[in-house]
């Protein structure tokens, strides 16, 4: 099982890269520490909500979600830009009142994201949310995809030409 | 049998980089017993895992390059910094440039702004060395070796291809092996191949030309060693190599003879880099062109959802093909062709890719059919324009103090209409067979990177001759795609090895008549 929360980003890369491909953590897993400049738990409850909205799949619950967004505040744990990123992009959404945006109902949370999709925090979250949200096995398996096949011999034997409908 | 040459001895060939060309030309050079020195930006990649994510982040050159026009600011160049270079990322595609895709000016030449020429070669050479590159590559599809079988995102290609009338459907000719075949196992379809194949089925540089070459008395792979100039003596030839080793310390090697093969974005870099009192526009540059005539194929992706599942995934990524469109005709509205190839994605790099910036619940609910998607790419042949090109940045350093490289590149209109046309074409193939949802995709950032130090008949069109000797400097040789004369419309590394065994046998006559 992946466990994308232990997945530390090339975090440069997520900034400055329009991700063409996911472009995160080759073996830079850490522990997580307690980091005085990590989002609080507000904004993170935010960035699990725009996850889920920008990418809903209700069928899967809460739980990819909440590590998604926990894989996203490693991100910006203790880097300064990152949070002043989150920070505004909250507060922005929030509308200067701390908490609002969450209490809208979801046509209203979703119209308050499209005024600011164009934003860079907004575009910095999508990339980092995609990374994070689909380079979980348990959305895998959700969608269809099936991971390595090194382990299993490959697809040679387990279906790589067995398309019957056309 | 690794031996270890002096930084002092003058009688070393340096090659620099040690991908499809870099490697070839080593492996040549040190088995006819010719001493070289293989310096190589990146380091081993000892162990392929099957993550895509995780690859993308081993093998790919992440060192700053600056986009321009119409590229991706920062990052408008997709190469790998690794012993064996892109080819660990390559989709091992070995398609030949056709023969009338090295006389592009009869098609190209009516383009304004561009700066088409033809190949300074006859194609019957080039074909013989085809022949002998996909021999050393073991092609499969050639020299009796069995094509690769097709996978389900290939029969959808057929089946959708068949349907809207198209004839010139196959499985190509893939430097994947078949069957067990040069120490390589036979593809087990895991994949995963532009992440580096994990069973070594694909031919990679690594675990070819540079394992041969190490087999050698004559061989001295210096990995992780960046090179920043090529310095000339006072008879104006190559004589050393500036770079910086794997401690950060700078070094120099002497040399007999120089092979660029750095990528066609770093080829020239170092080039323009290696400017002195006697080359002040760079080595080799008198002509203007190093850097010039930046070409990287006309790209898109089209994607599509099928009625039922498809599980592209599966197998190889990249072995199917079309060819209706290869030959160019006028009455499309646009000079030139290309091709489609088969390509298949994870979910993230899907996300990313089938409809760029979309979200949303419908967005959503079409990612949640992930095993329904078919895709390919459109790959066409791009005119030479004289202002896209590889600039060093005035300021901007990288972490080895070496100017940050520019790369400029703008669509020409006629790449724009082949791209719609290309597209509309797609689409027919999977709406043939009931898709609903099919996705126009950008351009990736370019693996197939040519033409900035191109061959050229005359010294004034271009930086190298037929053999890939520079015009300026008898024994300063360029070894990678930047030598391309015009892009073709076929995957470059075949080509690229091709060129390589080619220039490495010229390399040997003239060590053997005593001209190098």
């Amino acid at each position: 099982m992946k466990r994308p929360w232990e997945r530390r980003a090339f975090i440069d890369l997520l900034v400055r890269v329009p991700l063409f491909l996911s472009v995160a953590p080759a073996g830079l897993g850490g522990c997580r520490r307690a980091d005085p400049g990590a989002p609080s738990q507000g904004q993170r409850a935010c960035l699990k909500r725009i996850t889920y909205l920008m990418f809903p799949h209700p069928e899967l619950g809460d739980e990819p979600y909440e590590r998604a967004a926990a894989g996203v505040a490693l991100l910006a744990a203790g880097r300064a830009d990152l949070q002043a990123l989150v920070a505004q992009g909250v507060e922005k959404l929030d509308g200067g009142r701390a908490g609002s945006w969450l209490a809208l109902d979801e046509p209203r949370q979703a119209a308050r994201l499209r005024e600011i999709e164009a934003g860079p925090f907004f575009k910095w979250l999508y990339q980092a949310a995609i990374d994070h949200l689909y380079n979980d096995e348990r959305v895998w398996a959700h969608i269809g995809y099936e991971g390595s096949s090194f382990e299993r011999g490959g697809y040679l034997q387990r279906g790589f030409d067995d398309i019957d409908w056309l | 049998m690794a031996r270890v040459f002096d930084r002092q001895d003058d009688g070393v060939v340096v090659v620099i980089g040690s991908g499809a060309g870099g490697g070839t030309v080593s492996r040549e050079l040190a088995s006819a017993g010719i001493n070289v020195v293989c310096l190589e930006a990146g380091g081993p990649v000892e162990r392929i895992e099957t993550d895509a994510h995780r690859m993308f982040g081993r093998l790919t050159w992440f060192d700053r390059r600056i986009g321009s026009g119409d590229l991706p600011a920062d990052f408008p160049v997709w190469s790998g910094k690794n012993v064996g270079g892109t080819t660990l990322h390559w989709t091992g595609s070995t398609p030949r440039i056709p023969e009338a895709e090295v006389t592009p000016r009869r098609y190209f030449s009516s383009l304004p702004e561009c700066s088409v020429i033809d190949w300074p070669l006859p194609y019957a050479e080039l074909r013989r060395f085809y022949a002998l590159a996909e021999r050393a590559m073991g092609v499969s599809g050639t020299n009796g070796w069995p094509k690769l079988p097709g996978n389900n995102n290939f029969r959808v290609l057929q089946a959708g291809g068949r349907k809207a009338g198209l004839k010139r459907i196959e499985v190509g000719n893939m430097a994947i092996n078949s069957v067990l075949q040069g120490g390589r196992s036979a593809c087990l379809q895991l994949g995963f191949c532009v992440s580096g194949c994990a069973v070594q089925a694909k031919w990679t540089a690594a675990n070819t030309p540079l394992a041969q070459a190490q087999e050698t008395e004559h061989f001295e792979l210096r990995p992780r060693s960046f090179v920043l100039r090529v310095e000339t003596d006072a008879a104006g030839r190559a004589s050393e190599v500036v770079y910086v080793d794997a401690q950060g310390t700078r070094q120099r090697q002497r040399a007999r003879a120089v092979c660029v093969a750095a990528n066609a974005i770093d080829t020239p870099r170092i080039l323009l880099n290696s400017h002195s009192g006697r080359f002040p526009q760079g080595l080799a540059n008198r002509s203007g062109h190093v850097g010039r005539h930046y070409m990287k194929h006309v790209f898109s992706i089209v994607t599509a959802i099928m009625p039922r599942p498809v599980h592209f995934h599966r197998g190889t990524q990249n072995s199917g093909k079309v060819y209706d469109f290869v030959a160019g005709d006028p009455a499309r509205g646009f000079a030139g062709g290309f091709a489609f190839e088969q390509v298949a994605f994870d979910p993230a790099s899907l996300v990313r890719l089938a409809r760029p910036g979309a979200w949303g619940p419908e967005y959503a609910a079409q990612v949640r059919k992930y095993d329904h998607f078919a895709a390919l790419l459109v790959m066409g042949e791009d005119p030479a324009q004289p202002t896209n090109r590889v600039t060093l940045h005035a300021t901007e350093k990288d972490q080895y103090g070496m100017p940050v490289p520019v790369v400029h590149y703008v669509d020409h209109p006629n790449s724009r209409a082949m791209r719609t046309f290309a597209q509309a074409r797609a689409r027919e193939v999977y709406t043939a067979l009931g898709s609903r949802d099919v996705f126009y995709g950008p351009p990736p950032p370019a693996t197939h990177n040519m033409g900035t130090c191109r061959m050229a008949r005359r010294a004034e069109d271009g930086v190298c001759d037929a053999w890939g000797r520079t015009f300026d400097v008898p024994n300063l040789f360029v070894s990678d795609g930047s030598l391309f004369s015009s892009s073709g419309s076929s995957n470059p590394t075949l080509t690229i090895v091709a060129l390589a065994l080619r220039q490495a046998g010229h390399i040997k006559e003239s060590m053997g008549r005593g001209e190098l």
